[in-house]
């Protein structure tokens, strides 16, 4: 069971809710399941060729409702191909990066994506100016490679690549061996980064002790594996689900794990029924194309985790 | 897979920069015309690091330096964690030279491009997969009937590669099968659905419960166990 801390939830899929100030209250206790459930990804591109200050400000507010409880939110903003002005750059940039960091985007996190180095170097400049916690990804389809735009110091950049490497989660006992600090060094830096928007918190009593979760795990392939590659009907949350499932392996305590487990087992009942009957139905014909489909239809899940211990 | 139980493997990067052997997958018999994958056969099948690190000395993420002849070199890194040893970068040693060998590893490291990616692992997972369906029945029904040569003793085994425990209860005229999965191990539902219909190709996910405890002992932290009832 466990609470957000920094993700204020409310409803609508790009719902925000309106914090009035400090930190957040988002009281309602979660299933396993969805303590580690990575953020949901979202992308929204301009709709014009040139993105002025008018557009800009037209185009933020379009992407965000300030309606109902949602779950975190990896928000991409795609520039791609739609340069904005000077004016309208600092309008999305720095606008944006304000309702962050005031809160009143809570549980949101942005990343602007382009391939347009000279952009970069302007957001950059201005995430840093105004200290805006922005990522910044060079594709909509490279987010878990996106980085921070804003003023980190080595040590948390430190911080946050170890986050990163972890997995995109991680407790801060984990962190501290990763990283070989002692834990109240890694437990100030996490709490700087969760309270500048970089990383969010997950509260859980002890003796569980809170996760830290990186934005850029959206991108985890939880929800974006290729429904149906295996001929198995799958909804968005099997997948997600099972994306969550994965996140804990590494991080989640034995008895939280097979907690998880037990309500995937309840939640899902249908899908594994049918997936069971498609098992029984290629193991009964010898069908190791149809065994072999099966067993790597969650393989991309597995294989960005492990691509991102591997990399640096 | 080496006698030792690890994998030898090339990153796709490797191939296709470094040895110029074609477009990845490429299996590793293939690549072995090729000194240093050869080299790195006779030399890593035994043993997984060995010899200076290439870069600095980072623990289990350190590079190690593999050599063969005069002048072939590669960088090797042993993922413990997949059971991999990498051949992740290749050049020809030149010393004093802009494209020698230890300055191009270097280099590689420096614009973090020589550890092996999302697409190593990809392929890793579907030859994985290809492994363990040939072996998932097989597997099942030899370890089912060890099981039941000896009721009340707890087996453990492999299936398909996945480590796990299964346990045959009778009780008078039934049996009861009990296999127990590790959640560290695998906790895809996939996996699991397999496994059972392994074992029991003929029952249906209904006829399967979720116990909480073994008829011997209490599940285990991050144990997860499935039972069945058959005559």
């Amino acid at each position: 069971m466990a609470v957000y801390s920094n993700s204020t939830i409310s409803s609508g899929i790009y719902g925000i809710a309106r914090l009035e100030s400090g930190y957040y209250s988002f009281m309602s206790a979660l299933a396993e399941l969805d303590t580690f459930r990575p953020p949901r990804l979202e992308s929204r591109a301009p709709t014009t060729s040139v993105v002025d200050e008018w557009e800009a400000t037209r185009f933020i507010q379009q992407a965000v409702q300030p309606t109902g409880v949602h779950e975190p939110t990896t928000l991409v903003l795609n520039l791609e191909g739609r340069p904005p002005t000077p004016a309208g750059a600092y309008q999305l940039v720095v606008e944006v990066g304000q309702r962050i960091k005031s809160g009143a985007w809570a549980g949101i996190a942005v990343v602007l994506a382009s391939s347009d180095s000279s952009l970069k170097a302007v957001c950059q400049a201005l995430a840093e100016t105004h200290e805006l916690p922005l990522f910044w990804a060079r594709s909509v389809a490279d987010i878990s490679q996106a980085e921070p735009l804003g003023k980190l110091t080595p040590a948390e950049r430190e911080t946050l690549e170890a986050l990163r490497r972890q997995g995109g989660i991680a407790t801060v006992g984990l962190l501290a061996d990763a990283i070989g600090a002692d834990h109240t060094a890694i437990g100030n830096r996490v709490n700087n980064l969760d309270k500048r928007h970089f990383i969010f918190r997950i509260d859980r009593p002890r003796p569980s002790g809170h996760v830290y979760m990186d934005w850029r795990i959206a991108d985890s392939g939880a929800v974006s594996t290729s429904p149906g590659s295996s001929g198995v009907t799958v909804s968005t949350s099997w997948q997600s689900d099972i994306g969550a499932l994965a996140a804990m392996q590494g991080v989640a305590s034995p008895e939280e794990l097979a907690s998880a487990w037990r309500e995937f087992l309840e939640k899902h009942r249908d899908e594994l029924a049918q997936t069971h009957e498609r098992a029984r139905d290629a193991i009964s014909r010898r069908d190791e194309a149809g065994i072999a489909g099966l067993a790597q239809t969650h393989a991309r899940i597995r294989a960005r985790s492990r691509a991102r211990k591997a990399d640096l | 897979m080496c006698d030792a139980g690890h994998q030898l493997r090339v990153t796709s990067r490797c191939i296709r920069e470094d040895l110029g052997l074609g477009q990845p997958p490429v299996a590793f018999d293939d690549l072995v015309k090729h000194p240093i994958v050869d080299a790195m056969r006779a030399k890593r099948a035994v043993e997984t690091t060995s010899g200076k690190t290439v870069g600095a000395d980072i623990g289990d993420r350190s590079l190690h330096h593999l050599g063969i002849g005069h002048d072939h070199r590669g960088a090797t890194w042993w993922d413990a964690g997949s059971q991999v040893v990498w051949l992740c970068a290749y050049g020809l040693h030149r010393s004093g030279e802009a494209d020698d060998a230890f300055q191009y590893f270097d280099q590689l490291i420096a614009e973090a491009r020589i550890y092996p990616t999302e697409e190593d692992y990809q392929w890793l997972e579907r030859d994985q997969a290809e492994g363990f369906a040939l072996r998932v029945g097989p597997d099942a029904q030899r370890l089912l009937e060890v099981a039941r040569g000896e009721p009340g003793q707890e087996i453990q085994g492999t299936v398909g590669g996945i480590p796990l425990g299964i346990y045959v209860d009778v009780i008078e005229t039934l049996q009861e099968t009990f296999v127990i999965f590790n959640l560290r191990e695998t906790i895809d539902p996939n996996i699991h659905a397999l496994i059972l219909a392994g074992f029991y190709p003929g029952k249906g996910w209904d006829e399967w419960r979720y116990p909480q405890s073994l008829p011997h002992r209490l599940l285990a932290p991050g144990e997860f166990a499935y039972a069945t009832l058959h005559e």
